[in-house]
């Protein structure tokens, strides 16, 4: 789906003061794939982010989607319906004052006639669970519903892949869970690629492959089980292993036989109840 | 006390089709120098309540007291705000000068302090938040990444040397290590104050590493209030009012519903750790 190669990125790239944001990074999304990108402040998460829909343009390197070079400037437009991106600020993302016309805007900016729009909008609406929202303002809404409609106005454009910044930052314990299980469910029922950003270790557990960015670069990644056995390495990056599983190594190391790669409650309840 | 209320109810738009109760006999004592931690999903009056502590709002009915000021239309609000610091979400929005020492400064500059004075107010300020003054004093407050803006923005509200320091989701959108570290100057400029601090969280692990009491808030009124310990304990409670006990407090409540007898009250893994071997202990010496 999406392949980077070799990349690097400077922002003030002209500059003697340039600051050097991603270095040599290499990696391959396959289709249909739920990749979470955790890494802390300044390790070049957002910025890898922008690289995938072309939003930044690698000065060395280059990067690929489905095929097309993202600093092709014929392709733009079709990378750019291809890889969507939601950001931290729902507030940030809407514009309209009603939801569905917050929706139809990305399809009526591409110039579809209006059936195939009102479709498009009640679909998208639907696939976040949000159709009964369709006409309430989008201010009045929680954050994790707002979210949501952002989302939502993304699918609108029917992409093969979603890229989420942090989208759940800005969130309550609620609305965090909405959003994660409605990209979830995304991904697993409608096969969509996803790239989730996010300090949570808690939401990365989900993912099938971790990424790990520290001064950037990818310096581990892994299945979430592979990653998280990782603690030393992880604590030395300053990031955290999800609670469950910092018991279970510390649990290991007072002599229970645990696994050292239980990653949520139910494993763990399990496995102390053998 | 700091902070007395007493029957507090709160309407927004009274009389209109928008009338909303956001509050509704709210009753609550903050001591002097205490640590509170404020939690309730969103919508559960949190932030309506904190705005009446510095007289923001006023309440539609019942009493409030804040550090002996009566919180009324006729109070002299001027003088309240000066003795509590309020501290909203995303405070770093609102950074605005040209240097990070001049907006810090701004707020005591405002009461009308000799620039002498407010500049020294803001140096402390600063330091309380573990910025380097050399490194950012004179750089603009827009250059800093987002979790030394947010200080920033924190350190103008401490120029105004409160009483009473509150705080709505301090840490929201801040990564790990900025979390803490954040929370560890809270906890620090606290022991050197002696303020009255209220933090504001959708966290419950957070706040409960620093909190002396957890006011738990729900539908506008108190829902339950305890040392952290306490309110951890009624995990199942927290859970049916939409919040997010933590993953440790899940674990604990799940092996009790398998029929293990195992305390629920842990605060951090060191304690669940204590708790499961003293769960096994005791199965070895049943068997």
């Amino acid at each position: 789906m999406i392949k980077v190669e070799n990349v690097s990125y400077y922002y003030q790239a002209g500059d003697e003061k340039r600051i050097q944001a991603l270095k040599d990074v290499d990696m391959t999304i396959e289709e249909g794939e739920f990749v979470a990108i955790i890494g802390h402040n300044g390790s070049g998460k957002s910025t890898l982010a922008k690289l995938f829909n072309g939003l930044l343009i690698p000065q060395e390197g280059r990067v690929l989607v489905q095929g097309q070079a993202t600093n092709d400037e014929d392709q733009y437009w079709s990378i750019r319906q291809q890889v969507g991106m939601v950001f931290q600020n729902p507030d940030n993302q809407l514009i309209a004052t009603v939801v569905e016309e917050d929706v139809a805007f990305g399809p009526e900016n591409l110039g579809l006639p209006s059936e195939e729009i009102l479709e498009r909008v009640e679909q998208s609406l639907s696939q976040v669970d949000m159709l009964a929202f369709r006409r309430h303002a989008p201010h009045l809404l929680s954050g994790g519903q707002k979210q949501r409609i952002a989302i939502a106005g993304i699918l609108a454009m029917r992409p093969k892949c979603l890229v989420l910044d942090e989208p759940t930052a800005m969130l309550d314990p609620r609305g965090r869970r909405e959003v994660l299980e409605t990209v979830r469910r995304l991904n697993r029922e409608d096969g969509m690629t996803v790239l989730w950003i996010t300090h949570h270790m808690d939401e990365a557990v989900h993912a099938h492959r971790v990424l790990v960015m520290e001064g950037g670069s990818v310096v581990l990644q892994g299945t979430p089980r592979q990653v998280f056995r990782q603690s030393q390495q992880l604590q030395q990056l300053n990031l955290d292993v999800p609670a469950v599983t910092r018991l279970g190594q510390v649990l290991a190391q007072d002599g229970y036989s645990l696994p050292q790669d239980i990653l949520t409650v139910e494993e763990m309840v399990k496995a102390l109840c053998r | 006390m700091s902070i007395t209320a007493k029957d507090l109810t709160h309407t927004y738009s009274p009389g209109t089709t928008w009338e909303a109760t956001a509050l509704k006999d709210v009753n609550l004592t903050i001591d002097d120098g205490e640590i509170i931690g404020l939690i309730g999903h969103t919508g559960s009056g949190k932030s309506t309540l904190i705005q009446h502590f510095n007289g923001l709002l006023r309440p539609t009915s019942g009493a409030l007291t804040v550090q002996g000021i009566e919180v009324t239309a006729h109070a002299n609000l001027r003088k309240l705000r000066q003795k509590v610091g309020l501290v909203f979400q995303y405070p770093e929005h609102q950074l605005f000068e040209e240097t990070v020492l001049a907006d810090v400064a701004f707020g005591p500059k405002n009461l009308g302090l000799p620039q002498e004075d407010s500049l020294r107010r803001a140096q402390t300020a600063l330091a309380a938040v573990g910025l380097e003054l050399d490194q950012v004093k004179d750089r603009s407050p827009f250059e800093l990444s987002g979790g030394q803006m947010r200080r920033v923005a924190i350190a103008g509200v401490l120029a105004m040397e409160p009483e009473v320091l509150i705080l709505d989701e301090p840490t929201a959108g801040l990564d790990p290590k900025s979390r803490n570290e954040l929370m560890e100057h809270l906890r620090r400029i606290h022991k050197e104050r002696d303020l009255t601090l209220v933090i504001v969280s959708h966290s419950m692990e957070e706040v409960a590493a620093v909190a002396h009491r957890l006011l738990v808030m729900d539908k506008g009124s108190i829902f339950t209030q305890g040392t952290p310990r306490q309110v951890f304990s009624r995990g199942e409670e927290l859970r049916a009012i939409g919040l997010d006990v933590p993953p440790l407090t899940k674990l604990m409540l799940a092996l009790q519903r398998q029929g293990v007898d195992v305390a629920t009250d842990v605060l951090n893994v060191q304690e669940a750790r204590a708790a499961i071997q003293q769960w096994r202990k005791g199965e070895n010496t049943n068997v």
